[in-house]
C-alpha cells in the first residue's frame, strides 16, 4: 500500500463502542471499554490503562443515534472532551432553541464512538 | 498491530458513499449501496443483502458537507445529524439545520437537504462484551 501513496498515515483502531443513551451502558458493540452515564447528556468512556490515548494523537468520532427511550428522532448536537488519557467524555444537547440567547438543553442520546490513533510520526510534530 | 495492544478491534469497512442532497443520489464515491432521499433531510442508505448489518455490530459515521446552492447566500449553518441504524439493510440519516445565534432562530431545527459522506464499519471479531451477530 505505501507504494500507492495512501494508507501511509497508518491509523490504528484503538476502541469502539455503541452506547445506550438511557443507561450509558455498552454491552453489544464494544471493543473492551467501560462506559457510563454521569449526568443528563453526559457520558464517560474509560479506556483500558494499556490503551490510554493522549489528546495529541487520538482521533475520535462520535455519531449520535436515534433515542433508545422512545422519544424518536430529534435533532441533537454533541461535543467531545479528549484531554484525559484514559477518560473521554461526550456531552449531548438538544438542538432545539427558543431564542438566540437560550442555553442549550442537555439531552440523553445513544451514540456510536470510534477512536483511532496515529502509529507513525506525522510529518509535523511527532505524537508522543 | 496486535503486538502493540491496539488495533485488535479489527474493524472492517462495510460500505461508504457520498450522497448528493437533491435526490439522494450517490454516483461518484460509492462502495455499492443504494441511496435515496425519503423526505427533506431524510436519506436512506440500503445495503446489499449479503452485507446486512445489525445495529449491534455496525459503527456508522456521517459527515455533513457544505452544499453550495442550498446555503450559498445565507451563510453557514450548524448541522445536526442523527442516524437510525435499527434496520438490517436500511440505515437512515436525518439532517437538520440549526440557526446560528442572532439570526432568527426558530423553536425547532429545520430539516435540510445536504450533501454528506457516510461510512459504515463493523466488528469482525468477538468483542469482550457479547458477540455481535
Amino acid at each position: 500500500m505505501p507504494g500507492l501513496l495512501f494508507s501511509a498515515p497508518n491509523l490504528a483502531v484503538v476502541a469502539y463502542a455503541e452506547v445506550d443513551g438511557v443507561e450509558g451502558a455498552s454491552t453489544a458493540c464494544n471493543s473492551g471499554v467501560e462506559t457510563t452515564r454521569t449526568g443528563l447528556g453526559v457520558y464517560v468512556v474509560i479506556l483500558p490503562t494499556t490503551l490510554a490515548q493522549e489528546h495529541t494523537r487520538d482521533l475520535i468520532m462520535v455519531q449520535l443515534k436515534q433515542s433508545s427511550d422512545g422519544s424518536g428522532i430529534v435533532a441533537k448536537v454533541s461535543e467531545l472532551e479528549d484531554d484525559q488519557s484514559v477518560t473521554k467524555t461526550i456531552n449531548v444537547w438538544s438542538a432545539s432553541q427558543a431564542a438566540a440567547d437560550v442555553i442549550p438543553t442537555r439531552i440523553d442520546s445513544s451514540f456510536m464512538l470510534l477512536i483511532l490513533r496515529t502509529t507513525i510520526s506525522p510529518p509535523v510534530g511527532a505524537p508522543t | 498491530m496486535s503486538g502493540l495492544n491496539f488495533s485488535s478491534p479489527n474493524l472492517a469497512v462495510v460500505a461508504y458513499c457520498e450522497v448528493d442532497f437533491e435526490v439522494g443520489a450517490s454516483t461518484a464515491c460509492n462502495s455499492g449501496v443504494s441511496t435515496t432521499m425519503l423526505a427533506v433531510g431524510v436519506y436512506q442508505i440500503t445495503l446489499p443483502t449479503q452485507l446486512s448489518q445489525p445495529d449491534a455490530a455496525d459503527l456508522i459515521i456521517v459527515q455533513a458537507l457544505r452544499t453550495p446552492g442550498i446555503e450559498g447566500t445565507q451563510g453557514r449553518w450548524g448541522r445536526d445529524i442523527v442516524v437510525d441504524d435499527s434496520d438490517l439493510f436500511n440505515k437512515v440519516v436525518y439532517i437538520w439545520r440549526t440557526a446560528p445565534g442572532g439570526i432568527a432562530p426558530g423553536p425547532n431545527p429545520t430539516p435540510i437537504q445536504l450533501n454528506f459522506k457516510f461510512m459504515l464499519l463493523r466488528t469482525t471479531i468477538q468483542a469482550p462484551y457479547n458477540l455481535p451477530p
